[in-house]
C-alpha cells in the first residue's frame, strides 16, 4: 500500500513538473514582442549619414552638380593632371587611374604605324574608348559624346 | 546637298602606305602626327599567317563625338560643314585634347610646338607664309589636327563648279595616289556613285558602330558585313 501511495506521489508530481514545463513553454509563445531601445552613439549616426549619403549621392548626381557648377572642378581645360578632365573624372568621381589606363601597351587599334614604333607625340595615354562609352552614351549619365548602337 | 566619303577595300590593300606619303606631301602634317596611317595585323597561327592592312584617317562622322566634346566645354572649333565634312578651326582649338580622348578612331593629332620635317632646317613649304596658306594649312602650336578629306580641293571645285571626285585636282590626294585602287572618294547620298555601288556590291563597313558615331568611311572588309 505504501509503495502505492509512493507511486501516486510520483505520478502526480511528474504531472505538475510536466504541467510547468508545458505551462512555461506557452507562456513564452504568446508572450508580447518586447521593443529593446538602445541608445546609438553619435559617431555611429554620423559614419550611418555618411554611408546613406554616399548611395544617395550617385554618379548622376554628382555629374548634374558638377554640370551646374555647384561642384568647383576649375576651368583649366587640358589633359594636365590637374586639368578639369582628371579633376572631374579622378577627384570628383573618384576613378581610379587603373579604371580608364588599363593597359601599360597600345593594343593594335592605336596609331602605330608599325608596332616597334614608339607613342605618337602628344598622345593621351592608353585608354580604351569603350570605357568612355558606358557614361557617355545617348542618354548616358554623363555629357553625351556616342550615339545609339548601332547607328 | 552632298555627303563626301570613302570606301576603302582592305582586301586590296597591300600596306606600302603611298596614302599616307601623299597625305604629307599635300597637307603637310607635323612629324608624328599623321592624319593618315596604316595599321598593321598579323592574323592566323604560324605557318599559316597573313597580315592585313586598315588604312585609318578621320571617319568624318555623321555624329561625330569630337565636335561634341568640343561643344560641350564651349569651344565650338568644329564643325561639320555643309559636305559632310569635320573641320578643325585652328584659330579657335584651345589645345585641350578633349576631341583626342572622345574619337574612338584615334585621328586627331595635337601639335605642341612647331617642328620642321627635317632637323637642317625648313622646307619651301615650311618658310611659306601662312597668308599664302589654305586656312587648314596654317599649323599652328597648341593646337589639334586631323584629316580634312583634303577639302581645299574639294572647296575648289565646288567654287569652279566641278563635280569633287570627276578629276584628279578635285579628288583627296591619297586616293589619287593608291597604286591598287583601294581607296575611293565619293557622294554617299548619291546612289549612282562609286561609293556607293561599292558600298552595296560589296558590304563595305563601318567601323566600330557600337559608339554611334557613324563614320563616313567605310570599309571593304574579309568576310563582308
Amino acid at each position: 500500500m505504501a509503495s502505492n501511495d509512493t507511486m501516486a506521489k510520483q505520478m502526480v508530481y511528474g504531472l505538475l513538473v510536466a504541467a510547468a514545463i508545458l505551462g512555461a513553454l506557452g507562456g513564452y509563445l504568446v508572450a508580447p514582442e518586447k521593443t529593446v531601445e538602445v541608445e546609438v552613439p553619435v559617431e555611429v549616426e554620423v559614419e550611418v549619414e555618411k554611408i546613406v549619403k554616399v548611395y544617395e549621392n550617385t554618379f548622376s548626381d554628382h555629374a548634374e552638380d558638377i554640370r551646374s557648377g555647384a561642384v568647383d572642378v576649375g576651368d583649366d581645360y587640358s589633359m594636365s593632371l590637374n586639368g578639369r578632365y582628371h579633376t572631374i573624372h579622378a577627384t570628383e568621381l573618384g576613378l581610379s587611374c587603373l579604371s580608364c589606363h588599363v593597359g601599360s601597351e597600345y593594343d593594335e587599334e592605336t596609331q602605330y604605324q608599325r608596332a616597334d614604333k614608339g607613342l605618337v607625340r602628344g598622345s593621351v595615354g592608353v585608354v580604351d574608348r569603350a570605357i568612355c562609352l558606358g557614361c557617355h552614351r545617348e542618354n548616358g549619365i554623363a555629357n553625351e559624346l556616342f550615339g545609339n548602337e548601332g547607328n | 546637298m552632298t555627303n563626301y566619303g570613302l570606301v576603302i577595300d582592305t582586301k586590296r590593300c597591300m600596306g606600302c602606305r603611298s596614302c599616307v606619303a601623299s597625305c604629307m606631301v599635300e597637307n603637310y602634317y607635323q612629324r608624328d602626327n599623321p592624319w593618315n596611317y596604316v595599321l598593321e595585323h598579323e592574323v592566323g597561327t604560324y605557318p599559316n599567317v597573313s597580315r592585313t592592312f586598315t588604312p585609318m584617317n578621320c571617319m568624318h562622322c555623321d555624329n561625330p563625338a569630337c565636335k561634341k566634346a568640343c561643344d560641350n566645354i564651349g569651344v565650338g572649333a568644329i564643325t561639320k560643314n555643309e559636305s559632310g565634312v569635320v573641320l578643325i578651326d585652328y584659330e579657335k582649338c584651345i589645345g585641350c585634347r578633349y576631341c583626342i580622348a572622345a574619337c574612338p578612331y584615334g585621328a586627331p593629332q595635337y601639335i605642341d610646338e612647331l617642328q620642321n620635317l627635317y632637323p637642317e632646317g625648313a622646307t619651301p613649304v615650311e618658310e611659306t607664309a601662312d597668308s599664302k596658306k589654305h586656312p587648314l594649312h596654317r599649323k599652328k602650336a597648341n593646337t589639334v589636327e586631323k584629316c580634312t578629306l583634303c577639302w581645299h580641293k574639294i572647296e575648289q571645285a565646288i567654287d569652279e563648279g566641278k563635280t569633287p571626285g570627276s578629276d584628279q585636282e578635285s579628288t583627296p590626294s591619297c586616293v589619287n595616289v593608291c597604286p591598287v585602287r583601294a581607296r575611293h572618294f565619293g557622294d554617299l547620298d548619291n546612289p549612282l556613285s562609286e561609293v556607293s555601288r561599292l558600298i552595296g556590291e560589296k558590304r563595305a563597313v563601318k567601323l566600330k558602330p557600337e559608339y554611334g558615331t557613324d563614320p563616313k568611311i567605310r570599309y571593304v572588309v574579309d568576310g563582308g558585313n
